[in-house]
C-alpha cells in the first residue's frame, strides 16, 4: 500500500499471469472463493491483526496484486492451523493458496530472513530449529548429549542433503548446498 | 423440540390443511391399554367426562377401528406439490450444534408464533429465559460444496423479518444478523431491508460466522467476519438461529419415479425447461409446483401452483388432447407378453392388459413420447415405432447409399 | 512389547528434553519397546520445505517415515507440527500417485523407498485409543488428586481433519485431552476459548508482539472461565508458548498471574512415577504447587 498520495488501487495494473501461477503451485481451487468470510474469522492472522490475512490474501490473489502481496510479509505469518481449510464451506483448501504464495515469493526471493535461516539450519544438521546450548538441557534432563537423529549421524545425515539437493532446494536455496 | 406438550388427540397446527383432529396411536392412552388389558382406559375424546358436564365429541367424530384407507384414483394429470424440508442443524459441528441454545429458523418460527409451543413467548430452550442478545446466522448449509451449492432464496428476507417482528415487539433487544451477502430482490423486499436497519437491527456483512462456542455461563461466542468493517468480529448471543438450508423433502425421488419424473442434481423435481417450461416435467400430465422444484418464498410458489393448475386445466379440460403422430403401438397378435418392455418404457406409457383372453402389452397414446426404446427391445418385434418402422429406416437408407 | 517409533523433531530434543525424558519414561511403562529412529530429521517444518514446494516437502517427510518403515513401527510425535507435516505429507503422497512417485525417484538415490505403511500418531491418540483412558487409569502410580486442568490440544493436532488416522468426534468440541486428564485423576473442563490458536509458530517469528498479545487473550478467557492449577498441552510448541512464552509476559509486567504449565507426556509420566526433576528440568513457570498436589496427596 503506497503512504501519502491517493490510497485507491488500481486493479488493472494487476498480473492476470499470478493466478494461473499460484494455480500450478497448488492452489488449484483458488478462483471458486466465493469471499464469505468464513475463513477469515477464524484465522489467528486476522484475530493477531497482521495486515493481510486469509480471506484477504485470496481476493488479493484473484485480482492478480502480485506485488502487494509479495512485498507484505503477513503471508508468512500463517499458523499453518488449517482450520480455513477444515470450516472452508468452498471446500477451496485456503491454506494451500498461501503455501502457493509463499512459493511464488521465494522464486523471487522474497522471504524473511528466518526462513532462509531455517532452511540453512535444514540442510546443514538436518534441523531447522538448531538452538545452542542443547547438550547441556539434554544432561538435565538426564538423556545423552545429542539425540539419536540425524544431528548424530553423519552417514545419514549426508544422504538427507543428498535428497534435498535432489528438491528445488537445489535451484533455490541462496546457500551453497555442499 | 422439548419446549411444550400436546395431547395424543390434536391440530397439527392452527394453519393445518384439512383443519381436522388426528389421534397419536402409539402415545393415545386407548390404545396403549387395549393392546395391553384389552379394556379401555379412556374414551374421553368420544364420550367426555358426564359426571363432569363435559360433552365428548359433538360430531360423534370420533372412530378408534379406523383402518389406513387405499383409494384408488384414475386421473388424467398429476400434480407434485410436496413442499421441502428444513435442514437439521446437526452438521455443523463448528457451531456447537449440541448446545439447545443454538436452533433452526424453522424451530426459531415456531418459538415467535402464538400457536407456538410457547405461546409466542421468547424464552431460550435451555432455561426459559428472555433472551438479550441473538445472533442469526445464515447460509448455513447453502451456497456450501459440502453440502448444497445453492442458494436457498428465502433466508434471507425472513432473517429480516425475524428481526423486524423482534425489534417491533422488544425494541431494546441486541440482534446481529449475519450475512454472506443481502439478497433481497423481490417485491417491496429492499425497502424492508432498510427499514429493518432503521429499526437496529445490526446487519454483518462478508461474515460468514465460523464457530459458536459455549461460555461456561451458557452464553454462546459468536464469531464472524465483517468486511465492511475489515475486521473480525464477536458477539456473546444468549440465543443463536441457524439459517439452515431449504432441502427436497424425504423420499422425493422414489415419488417421481412412480410418475416418471425426473430429479436435479441439487435432488429437486426437474421441469422440462428453466425459463420456458418451469411446472412441467418430461412426463406428459405430471406437474410440478413450489418448493418441490427449488427453494422458493410464498408469492412465487403461488404464482407456480397457478401456473400448473392452469396447465393442468388446458390439458384435461378440453375432454380430449391432441398428441403426435410419432408414438408406438403393440400388434398383439405378436406379443408374446414377455413383460420386457414395460419396466424400459422412461414415460411409464407400457401397460399388460387383457386382450383375448390372454395378457397382452398396451401403450397409452397420450403418454408415448416417442422415444422408440420399447421398438427395439422386443423381442418378438411386435412393437411399431411409427414413423421409424423398419421399412422406413431401410427406405433411407437405400437412398443414402445408392450411388 | 508393542514396538513404536519415537519422533523426537527439533523443539523437543533440543529446547525441551525434559518432554523427551517424560516421553520415553511413559512409553517404557506402558508397555511400549522405543525403537530409535536414527538419521531422523526435522519433519520438515511448515516454513522450510513446505514453503518451496510439495514434492520437496513430500521428499523429506518420506525420509522421515521411511526410517519408520524400514524398521516396521508406527510414529508418536510429540509435536503438533510434526504431526501435521508428516500426516499431511503422507495424505498428499496417498491422493496423488503422481507425488509419491516423484519422492520415490528422489528417495532411490539414497536406496530408500517410501510405501505408505506408517501411521502417524500423537501422544493424545496414542494414549486415548491404543492405550485407553481406564487403562492407563489403572497403571498410574499417583492420583491427580483433582487437580484442575486446562486443556490445549493445539491446531495441528485436529486439523486437517481429512488428513489424519484418527480424531476427535467433533473437533470443534474437543474431549479426548479432557478425558485423559480426567482418568489420570484431573478435573478438567471446557472451556469458551479451547480451539483456538496459542500464537506460536510462524506468527511468533513473523510478529512476535501480536503473536504473545494473541496468546494471552486466550489465557486470560482460561483464568477467567477456569482458573486452573495448571495447563495441560498436547504439543510441544503450543508449550513453548505457555511456558516460556508466558515467562516473557510475565517480565514484560504484561500478566498479573501465573499458570503453570505441562506437557501430556510430562503430567502423564510423573503419575507414572518418573523422576520430577528430569521430568520438568526445563520449566519456566515454577511448577512446585503442581507437583506438591500431584506428590502430596499420596
Amino acid at each position: 500500500m503506497e503512504e501519502g498520495g491517493v490510497n485507491v488501487i488500481d486493479l488493472t495494473q494487476a498480473d492476470e499471469s499470478f493466478v494461473k501461477e499460484l494455480e500450478g503451485l497448488g492452489a488449484d481451487e483458488l478462483r471458486e472463493c466465493i469471499q464469505c468470510g468464513k475463513c477469515a474469522s477464524t484465522c489467528p492472522m486476522a484475530l493477531a491483526g497482521l495486515e493481510f490475512f486469509i480471506k484477504r490474501i485470496i481476493h488479493a490473489a484473484n485480482l492478480g496484486l502480485r506485488d502487494i502481496l509479495l512485498e507484505d510479509s503477513s503471508v508468512w505469518g500463517c499458523q499453518s492451523c488449517n482450520r480455513c481449510v477444515e470450516v472452508c464451506p468452498m471446500d477451496i483448501k485456503p491454506y494451500e493458496v498461501i503455501q502457493a504464495v509463499r512459493r511464488a515469493a521465494v522464486k523471487v526471493e522474497s522471504c524473511p530472513a528466518n526462513t532462509y535461516e531455517g532452511l540453512r539450519n535444514l540442510y546443514r544438521f538436518g534441523h531447522a530449529v538448531y538452538p545452542k546450548g542443547y547438550e547441556e538441557r539434554r544432561k538435565k534432563a538426564g538423556l545423552p548429549e545429542k539425540p539419536p537423529t540425524a544431528i548424530s549421524n553423519e552417514e545419514l545425515r549426508k544422504k538427507f542433503q543428498e535428497v534435498l539437493r535432489n528438491t528445488i532446494l537445489e535451484e533455490i536455496a541462496p546457500f551453497p548446498l555442499d | 423440540m422439548g419446549l411444550n406438550q400436546r395431547r395424543a388427540a390434536y391440530i397439527e397446527y392452527p394453519q393445518a390443511v384439512p383443519k381436522k383432529a388426528v389421534i397419536d396411536e402409539p402415545n393415545c392412552l386407548y390404545f396403549k391399554s387395549m393392546k395391553k388389558t384389552g379394556k379401555p382406559a379412556c374414551e374421553i375424546c368420544k364420550k367426555g367426562i358426564p359426571p363432569k358436564g363435559i360433552q365428548g365429541c359433538p360430531a360423534d367424530a370420533i372412530k378408534f377401528d379406523d383402518k389406513d384407507e387405499y383409494i384408488n384414483l384414475k386421473v388424467g394429470a398429476v400434480i407434485i406439490a410436496t413442499g421441502f424440508k428444513p435442514m437439521s442443524k446437526v452438521h455443523f459441528k463448528e457451531y456447537s450444534p449440541h448446545c439447545p441454545d443454538v436452533i433452526t429458523s424453522m424451530e426459531f418460527e415456531r418459538i415467535l408464533s402464538a400457536t407456538g409451543p410457547t405461546g409466542g413467548e421468547l424464552k431460550r430452550p435451555s432455561d426459559g429465559t428472555k433472551p438479550k442478545t441473538i445472533a442469526m446466522i445464515s447460509c448455513v448449509g447453502s451456497r456450501d460444496e459440502r453440502y448444497h451449492r445453492y442458494c436457498s432464496k428465502v433466508c434471507c428476507m425472513y432473517m429480516l423479518k425475524h428481526a423486524r417482528i423482534l425489534k417491533e415487539k422488544y425494541p431494546d433487544i441486541k440482534l446481529y444478523l449475519f450475512f454472506i451477502d443481502v439478497r433481497t430482490a423481490g417485491k417491496d423486499f429492499e425497502e424492508f431491508y432498510v427499514y429493518t436497519r432503521e429499526l437496529g437491527a445490526k446487519i454483518i456483512r462478508g461474515g460468514r460466522v465460523s464457530a459458536v462456542d459455549v461460555k461456561p455461563n451458557g452464553k454462546l461466542r459468536v464469531r464472524g467476519f465483517d468486511v465492511d468493517l475489515c475486521s473480525p468480529v464477536e458477539v456473546d448471543a444468549d440465543l443463536v438461529v441457524l439459517a439452515t438450508a431449504i432441502e427436497p423433502p424425504d423420499g422425493v425421488d422414489e415419488l417421481g419415479r412412480m410418475f416418471s419424473a425426473t430429479c436435479g442434481r441439487e435432488g429437486f423435481l426437474r421441469e422440462v425447461h428453466t425459463k420456458l417450461y418451469p411446472v412441467e416435467t418430461s412426463a406428459r400430465g405430471v406437474f410440478i409446483a413450489g418448493c418441490v422444484q427449488g427453494p422458493k418464498d410464498i408469492p412465487e410458489s403461488i404464482a407456480q401452483s397457478r401456473a400448473a393448475a392452469a396447465a393442468t386445466a388446458a390439458l384435461i379440460i378440453p375432454g380430449k388432447i391432441k398428441f403426435e403422430a410419432i408414438v408406438s403401438e403393440v400388434d398383439r397378435d405378436k406379443c408374446s407378453s414377455c413383460g420386457v418392455c414395460v419396466p424400459l418404457c422412461p414415460y411409464s406409457a407400457i401397460r399388460i392388459e387383457e386382450y383375448k383372453g390372454k395378457e397382452k402389452a398396451y401403450i397409452e397414446p397420450a403418454l408415448c413420447a416417442g422415444c422408440g426404446v420399447c421398438a427395439s427391445a422386443c423381442p418378438s418385434r411386435a412393437i411399431k415405432f411409427n414413423g421409424f418402422t423398419t421399412e422406413q429406416i431401410m427406405a433411407q437408407i437405400d437412398a443414402l447409399t445408392e450411388a | 512389547m508393542k514396538k513404536i517409533g519415537f519422533f523426537l523433531g527439533c523443539n523437543i530434543p533440543f529446547n525441551r528434553p525434559d518432554v523427551e525424558y517424560s516421553a520415553r519414561f511413559l512409553l517404557n511403562e506402558l508397555g511400549y519397546e522405543i525403537v530409535e529412529l536414527e538419521g531422523a530429521t526435522c519433519c520438515p517444518a511448515f516454513g522450510t520445505m513446505p514453503s518451496l514446494d510439495l514434492v520437496g516437502w513430500a521428499a523429506a517427510s518420506a525420509w522421515n517415515l521411511t526410517i519408520a518403515e524400514e524398521k516396521g513401527v508406527d510414529i508418536v510425535t510429540g509435536c503438533g507440527s510434526c504431526y501435521g507435516s508428516l500426516n499431511e505429507a503422507r495424505y498428499h503422497m496417498e491422493k496423488h500417485p503422481e507425488i509419491k512417485e516423484q519422492v520415490n525417484k528422489i528417495l532411490a538415490k539414497v536406496g530408500k523407498e517410501y510405501k505408505g505403511t506408517t501411521k502417524v500418531w500423537n501422544f493424545i491418540n496414542l494414549l486415548y485409543e491404543d492405550v485407553g483412558p481406564d487403562n492407563l487409569k489403572s497403571k498410574i502410580k499417583y492420583n491427580l488428586n483433582g487437580l484442575k486442568c486446562a486443556v490445549q490440544t493445539g491446531c495441528h493436532n485436529l486439523w486437517p481433519s481429512r488428513a489424519y488416522p484418527t480424531n476427535e468426534d467433533n473437533t470443534f468440541f474437543p474431549t479426548r485431552l479432557r478425558q485423559l486428564c480426567e482418568a489420570m485423576g484431573g478435573v478438567a473442563p471446557h472451556y469458551s476459548t479451547i480451539t483456538d490458536c496459542c500464537g506460536m509458530g510462524a506468527l511468533r517469528s513473523t510478529a512476535s508482539e501480536k503473536s504473545l498479545a494473541l496468546f494471552k487473550k486466550k489465557l486470560d478467557v482460561i483464568k477467567e472461565e477456569i482458573d486452573p492449577d495448571v495447563t495441560v498441552i498436547g504439543c510441544s510448541s503450543c508449550l513453548l508458548q505457555f511456558d516460556a512464552g508466558q515467562a516473557l509476559l510475565v517480565e514484560q509486567k504484561k500478566l498479573n498471574y501465573k499458570i503453570p504449565a505441562l506437557h501430556l507426556a510430562q503430567i502423564t509420566a510423573i503419575a507414572l512415577g518418573a523422576d520430577v526433576e528430569k521430568a520438568t528440568a526445563m520449566a519456566s513457570i515454577p511448577l512446585n504447587g503442581v507437583i506438591t498436589k500431584i506428590k502430596g496427596g499420596n
